[in-house]
């Protein structure tokens, strides 16, 4: 009976617990950000037109903190724009525009490092906000970056710490020297430039279109239904996918390098420039194959009207596979 | 020297009765032991952690018939009618569908990006397990289907991710 008991309250305190997850789900239906009093830490000096780190809104904004040379940042902004520009001072600065919806600029420091956030009334959401706030920081060129965004725009350059960039509905264009980048988007384009050597880098996108130039080292990029395009890199590793979009994939391989390309219905176009020196291991279960050097696809299934190439380019350096279900495959040199 | 001891052990194993006949009553009492410490060794929180299984099960059932009933589920219902062998991908793609619209959050565009790529990935999930009925072996139509299944589950954590964002700024 006791046992019984405790297996009842376990059972009734489970059903509460899920009963309150769900009415927290329920009661939190506000995009815009809530009211924030964070005052700012004393251990950064600061240089501002604000006595706490707060700036109201419908101002211009010039703040300046010290901030670690390789200390985080954090900037978080719903609508407008953010332009973040790495320099060899131990600071950072904000300078921009609020606008007149806008409640604050909020600027605050810890440990860690620094948070930089526009806030908003609870009824304005960032779409009725328009441009919220145009935002350009400066940080330590080493500053690890971290920046968040619904529908604003993100340009960050200069950069040679971790840079984590996400945006729902803004575009996102990257010029980086940083080895460990991460953007992504749901439906803005995503354009990455990088110089850093052995970098590794990850841009995908739900419904906007891809772009990676002029990197060295590691390449993760996808999207659904946007296409990507990956050029002019020096890759080692390389994985591109897309569902629907197209995957064009232009430059050489090198010794040692894999590279891989997946898609459903969408084309998969690979320009190498010159006749690589890979192993090639292509298939299309619906789609055509088209290869401009070696040998031609062949049909190996009876079951399916599918083609496959597999064939070995000069030493066989490299590793090339692409797949796809209806897609065309098409290999040039 | 050897011999001798072996002789003197042969001998004691040979005055060994040949078989021993427990006592009767010995059982019940083995058994109420073993029957104390099983109970003894089941923690209180395994209790607690079965109870909440259930619950989660029941919640999750729950929230899975209510999805059959909105219109997301009218599009999966469709899928299943194309193919006989889709029905499981018409609930995963119920189910899918259900945790987008019911995500509080959203913006109606992100929702609908979000909605309309779910779908995309759903229907190349029906074309390539079409595919693989006609050729079920195909280890790249298989690939291909794992691709998808993690782009699945990659798109919505992304919802899940915005969500949270911006329930953390709500809730700063």
């Amino acid at each position: 009976m006791k046992r019984l008991s405790i297996i009842l309250a376990y059972v009734l305190l489970s059903f509460a617990v899920v009963v309150a997850s769900f009415s927290l789900l329920a009661l939190t239906s506000s995009t815009a950000y809530a009211h924030g009093s964070q005052d700012s830490d004393s251990d950064y000096d600061s240089d501002s037109d604000s006595d706490n780190g707060v700036i109201e809104g419908g101002k211009s904004v010039n703040e300046t903190r010290n901030a670690k040379p390789d200390g985080e940042v954090r900037v978080d902004n719903l609508a407008g724009s953010v332009k973040v520009r790495g320099w060899d001072k131990n600071e950072v600065r904000v300078t921009g525009t609020l606008g007149d919806l806008v409640e604050k600029l909020e600027i605050t420091s810890d440990d860690s490092g620094i948070s930089i956030r526009v806030i908003l009334p609870h009824h304005v959401n960032g779409g009725d906000c328009g441009e919220c706030a145009d935002l350009e920081i400066e940080v330590p060129a080493a500053s690890r970056l971290e920046v968040s965004t619904v529908s604003a725009d993100i340009e960050a350059k200069d950069l040679t710490g971790s840079e984590q960039l996400g945006t729902v509905s803004g575009s996102l264009i990257l010029d980086s020297a940083a080895t460990r980048v991460d953007v992504r988007s749901v439906s803005g384009d995503v354009t990455v430039a990088g110089s850093a050597k052995n970098a590794h880098v990850t841009a995908t996108s739900v419904s906007g279109t891809v772009r990676v130039t002029g990197m060295d080292g590691a390449l993760h990029a996808e999207s659904v239904s946007g296409d990507v395009k990956a050029g002019n890199n020096r890759l080692t590793g390389l994985e591109m996918s897309s569902t629907s979009g197209n995957l064009t994939y232009q430059g050489g391989v090198l010794k040692g390098g894999d590279y891989e390309f997946h898609n459903v219905s969408g084309d998969v176009v690979l320009n190498f420039g010159a006749s690589p020196s890979a192993h090639f291991d292509v298939s299309s279960f619906s789609g055509d194959i088209d290869n401009s050097f070696g040998p031609r696809a062949t049909r190996v299934s009876k079951y399916s009207p599918g083609m496959e190439l597999h064939f070995t380019s000069g030493s066989g350096d490299a590793m090339v596979s692409a797949r796809s279900l209806s897609g065309d495959i098409h290999i040039n040199n | 020297m050897n011999n001798v001891n072996d002789n003197k052990l042969q001998k004691a194993v040979d005055r060994l009765p040949r078989d021993i006949t427990p006592a009767n009553d010995l059982w019940p009492g083995i058994a109420a032991r073993i029957g104390r410490k099983q109970r003894a060794t089941r923690p209180l929180w395994a209790y607690g952690l079965a109870a909440s299984l259930f619950v989660a099960v029941g919640a999750g059932s729950l929230w899975f018939g209510l999805a059959q009933r909105t219109p997301g589920a009218g599009a999966a219902a469709g899928i299943a009618a194309v193919s006989p062998g889709a029905t499981y991908f018409a609930q995963r793609a119920a189910f899918a569908e259900n945790s987008v619209q019911s995500a509080p959050n959203l913006a109606p565009a992100t929702r609908g990006v979000i909605l309309q790529n779910l779908r995309i990935i759903e229907n190349s999930m029906q074309q390539i397990e079409a595919a693989l009925e006609k050729d079920p072996n195909n280890p790249r139509l298989r690939a291909l289907l794992f691709d998808l299944y993690q782009n699945e589950s990659r798109l919505l954590a992304a919802t899940q991710q915005i969500q949270a964002q911006t329930n953390q700024r709500n809730d700063l």
